[in-house]
């Protein structure tokens, strides 16, 4: 390889290095990693008044800055205590008082271990 | 979009991988012959340091999805106080600590950097996305390896690139640099070795088994351009190792190991940051 080639080689190893660090700035990032893996009551069910929500995640939770908020069709917060994160670290409840029947929404925050956070919403119906 | 803040942990990631690297690498080249590097070292550990010292910061907004600068210093002490994350933080920072001390007090003994830079990486496999299988998991020991064999292949590529080969190359001669180049390429050989064996399992771990993610997510795609200027970095030592190391040493094959290891630490240094942003990134998005 002559001295011609290897600045070629340099030339189209600077010109890579735009083009994947232009790529990079452009790629979706995101940190949000643990996900929901199955909850009750299920997204859109219909239900007899439950007396918790649980959800379970695909990883382990920070019990401090992991949470479930259940609002009415108002918008007005449903439980009266706050969620708590199962011994298995990978399941968090939130107990509920009697609900009467209407529409309801679950508000979920999940940090993982990793410190990514994700978060999401659902709803079901009390009958 | 990601915002400003986001871009800063990205950055601050990248600079810390980076710094950790060259001193690995600096460690390294000093063992295997070469002097004055010390004061590249200082500066190493120092960007290690500060990276560390904000890092409670970025994890407090990233559990909190707080952006407001007050709130997010105010969760600090939670942080610190209550989660796996603030354990590891005070692990790392007493390892840090040490690194410090051997570096200023015991500059002669590079075996307590070596076991302490061992110990940050520990640190660090333990608080990535492989922590979620568990501490002493295989998860976790492949993240380990895969971060050892990413500084030492890294590290020990760029401090020779940059400032240990053109010193060799302009004042000891070919001899001195084969010599050398050929300790070199042994450990990086084995660091590539490493880091393929471990990255496959990390990155099959992160992707849940689902192979379709590499090509229809964000986190996919910038690790297929890991991957491929990876390709091209480990290409480029297997011509330093057969097309100048193989063969006789002579000023011509010293000036052409001399570039190719250039454009090998460019391309390392883009795994570097490419890596950075892979650690912050969702494998699911």
């Amino acid at each position: 390889m002559n001295l011609v080639s290897l600045r070629a080689l340099r030339t189209r190893s600077i010109a890579s290095a735009v083009f994947i660090t232009a790529l990079t700035l452009t790629a979706p990032m995101s940190f949000a990693h643990t996900e929901l893996v199955s909850a009750t009551p299920t997204a859109n069910s219909t239900v007899t008044a439950p007396k918790d929500v649980t959800i379970k995640f695909s990883g382990a939770l920070e019990p401090k800055f992991s949470k479930i908020t259940v609002v009415d069709a108002s918008g007005k917060p449903a439980n009266k205590e706050e969620s708590a994160v199962g011994a298995d670290t990978k399941t968090m409840t939130v107990a509920l008082p009697v609900l009467p029947p209407g529409l309801y929404t679950v508000q979920w925050v999940a940090v993982s271990t990793d410190s990514h956070r994700s978060q999401g919403t659902y709803k079901f119906t009390v009958k | 979009m990601p915002e400003l803040v986001d871009w800063l942990r990205v950055l601050t990631t990248i600079l810390a991988d980076g710094s950790f690297a060259l001193a690995v690498g600096v460690l390294l080249a000093g063992a295997w012959g070469a002097n004055g590097l010390r004061r590249f070292s200082t500066v190493a550990l120092a960007f290690l340091a500060g990276c560390y010292l904000v890092r409670p910061w970025f994890l407090a907004e990233s559990m909190s999805g707080s952006t407001g600068l007050r709130e997010t210093l105010g969760l600090v002490p939670d942080v610190l106080s209550s989660t796996r994350q603030g354990a590891l933080w005070y692990a790392g920072g007493v390892v840090i600590v040490i690194l410090l001390v051997a570096h200023v007090a015991w500059p002669s003994r590079p075996a307590i950097q070596l076991v302490a830079l061992s110990a940050l990486a520990a640190t660090k496999a333990a608080s990535t996305h492989a922590s979620e299988a568990g501490d002493w998991s295989v998860a976790e020991l492949a993240e380990f390896l895969h971060l050892a064999a990413t500084a030492v292949w890294a590290g020990a590529i760029l401090v020779s690139a940059w400032f240990v080969v053109p010193l060799l190359t302009r004042c000891e001669g070919p001899d001195a640099l084969w010599k050398y180049g050929r300790r070199l390429s042994r450990t990086v050989t084995y660091a590539l070795l490493a880091l393929a064996a471990s990255g496959l399992y990390v990155s099959w771990s992160d992707m849940h088994s689902e192979i379709g993610r590499l090509w229809t997510t964000g986190w996919g795609k910038i690790l297929l351009v890991k991957l491929f200027l990876v390709g091209i970095a480990a290409l480029l030592g297997s011509m330093v190792r057969f097309r100048c190391l193989r063969r006789p040493a002579n000023s011509d094959r010293a000036r052409l190991m001399e570039q190719l290891l250039c454009a090998e630490a460019t391309a390392l240094a883009l795994v570097l940051c490419l890596s950075g942003a892979l650690a912050n990134a969702n494998p699911g998005l």
